[in-house]
């Protein structure tokens, strides 16, 4: 199993390495990769918005995110523990923009008869977080790579998945350079995001409080009442400026242990969120006056959630409510999955006996016009489908609310997850 | 198994659309929302700016045919067809838009028109008040 397990990652980097080295003939601009060199129109409000999608990408997918989303866990269980996980992630259609479609071998491809076409933007992530609780003291690692790839007529999406997944390795590697330049790699494949972030704190059963510093963003800080269950999340720093969020609420409120109710109705998340948009800006370059005449336009996107899990074991139930900019029912969804999924979920990775876990959501999602944005509003049909086994998870979604938030010029995003975790305490 | 049907999806949905002329008046109204918001207009003027664009204005482009340079060697290139504008050019109101100063977004105001005025390509794809056939009728900036 090692030694197939290590062809496969010999093919991996070696095809990695092929692209890499094929790169600089197939660029497509500074700001996104394509595999045939396909564009979008600079200065169209989407191309400005598939670029803010691709900064975006970096940010919540990749070392940051890492944190948010796996260290956060540990450190607010009781007890030492160690942390390690790999994970993998995509957004198809993340945006979408015109662009040049090119002809090949003197003919126009399907789709490019008019050497334009409105190319979808995928984005790619890959991250890898390890951590360690030990009495008061809290350290933590994270490393990432992202990709923003433009699609156009003829390009095959499945070769991106298993270029990207060799990221975590790769971003390892490079962080020593990327400390020495901030734009390493980017000559070679446009867009490509290498980031990571280290930190430690304090630890108690009353409160924590830890910091760190990202390289893309600079110094950041997180504070937890772990006996409430409340949280306070605020993302600082100058370029979290794009995506600065504040999340106050209960998360998986347990009514105090109350384990006759919580079996019955379930456990409880109540929270409201701020986030921070900042419309697609006019790129700066020298000679654009535009660039430097301009407001950052920036408004808040407040939405308030209400999550009831495992509803007697089987059932979730997801409805927000969305008051600016526009005031409307944001999201409505149903959860059908195996018994006790998100109580077995805050441990994922712990336990290698666990049993296969399966959940299926339906609903919808509704948005206002962001024609700053260049996306037009109304309703979407959300589908996800979610499995977990050992220390395994994957899942796909479509029209995820939490995407759409961090996303706004997408329509119709398909997400993909799939990573390993393994927990110990 | 979850892993193969990501994968296949992925690769099965379509990563591009084949543009038509709305799709170059859409982008020039994405482009009057958005310049006034960030030049400090706000976002309810914006959408309303964009929603006025449509009211008032029809579109009226029309992309003409790809004429690939190795059939125009060969002697056989598509015959050009008036009043069709290469797609290029069409978003070239949109771009065109974008880059007006705050000071002129200020001036153009409600007036759907003066935006339209930026560039001469915006009286190609849109008809309407003020606009004449190849022109606009504001100024740019």
């Amino acid at each position: 199993v090692a030694e197939r397990a290590g062809r496969r990652w010999r093919a991996g980097a070696g095809a990695l390495a092929a692209v890499w080295l094929a790169a600089p003939l197939a660029r497509a601009d500074n700001n996104f990769y394509s595999p045939d060199g396909y564009t979008l129109t600079p200065g169209t409000t989407r191309y400005e918005a598939a670029r803010q999608a691709a900064a975006t990408n970096a940010q919540i997918f990749g070392a940051v995110g890492a944190y948010s989303r796996h260290v956060v866990p540990l450190l607010k269980k009781e007890g030492d523990g160690a942390m390690f996980e790999l994970e993998y992630h995509a957004t198809i259609n993340a945006a979408k923009a015109p662009g040049e479609c090119k002809v090949k071998l003197g003919k126009a491809l399907d789709g490019c008869n008019l050497g334009t076409s409105i190319n979808h933007l995928d984005l790619y992530g890959s991250n890898f977080a390890i951590a360690y609780k030990g009495g008061p003291i809290s350290l933590f690692y994270s490393a990432s790579l992202t990709m923003p790839v433009v699609i156009g007529p003829g390009i095959n999406r499945g070769l991106f998945p298993y270029l990207t997944i060799t990221g975590p390795v790769l971003a390892h590697a490079m962080v020593p350079m990327r400390l020495i330049s901030k734009d390493f790699g980017k000559d070679v494949l446009p867009g490509i995001g290498i980031d990571a972030i280290g930190g430690g704190g304090f630890v108690s059963s009353y409160l924590t409080v830890n910091g760190g510093y990202a390289l893309s963003q600079g110094l950041f800080g997180d504070i937890q009442v772990p006996k409430l269950q409340g949280f306070v999340t605020a993302l600082v720093g100058d370029k979290f400026r794009e995506l600065s969020t504040l999340v106050a609420g209960l998360r998986q409120f347990d009514y105090f242990g109350l384990t006759d109710f919580t079996d019955t109705a379930g456990r409880t998340t109540l929270y409201a969120r701020q986030l921070r948009y900042i419309p697609p800006q006019t790129a700066a370059t020298p000679t654009d006056a535009a660039a430097n005449d301009q407001r950052d336009g920036a408004f808040n996107f407040v939405s308030g959630h209400l999550e009831q899990t495992d509803i007697a074991g089987y059932l979730d139930v997801s409805l927000s409510y969305l008051t600016k900019p526009t005031a409307l029912l944001h999201e409505a969804s149903v959860t059908v999955h195996t018994k006790g999924f998100r109580a077995q979920e805050a441990v994922q990775g712990s336990d290698p006996n666990a049993a296969l876990r399966v959940g299926l959501t339906l609903g919808m999602v509704n948005l206002p016009d962001l024609y700053d944005f260049g996306v037009e509003g109304g309703r979407r049909f959300r589908f996800g489908l979610e499995i977990a086994d050992g220390f395994f998870y994957a899942s796909i979604r479509s029209n995820d609310p939490q995407t759409l938030a961090m996303f706004p010029m997408a329509y119709n995003a398909l997400d993909i997850w799939a990573g390993i975790k393994f927990t110990s305490n | 198994l979850l892993g193969i049907l990501a994968w296949g999806g992925a690769v099965s949905c379509q990563g591009y659309e084949e543009p038509d002329g709305n799709d170059a008046c859409q982008e020039a109204g994405y482009a009057i929302a958005n310049r006034t918001v960030t030049c400090g207009g706000d976002r309810d003027t914006g959408n309303e700016r964009y929603r006025s664009l449509f009211r008032q204005y029809t579109c009226i482009a029309q992309f003409g045919v790809y004429v690939d340079p190795v059939d125009s060697v060969d002697g056989t290139p598509p015959a050009p067809v008036p009043n069709q504008i290469p797609p290029g050019a069409a978003f070239g109101c949109s771009v065109a838009i974008r880059q007006i100063s705050c000071d002129q977004a200020s001036r153009n105001g409600d007036s759907i028109a003066s935006w339209l005025g930026a560039a001469p390509t915006c009286g190609q794809i849109f008809s309407g008040p003020g606009l004449g056939a190849g022109g606009a009728g504001g100024q740019g900036g």
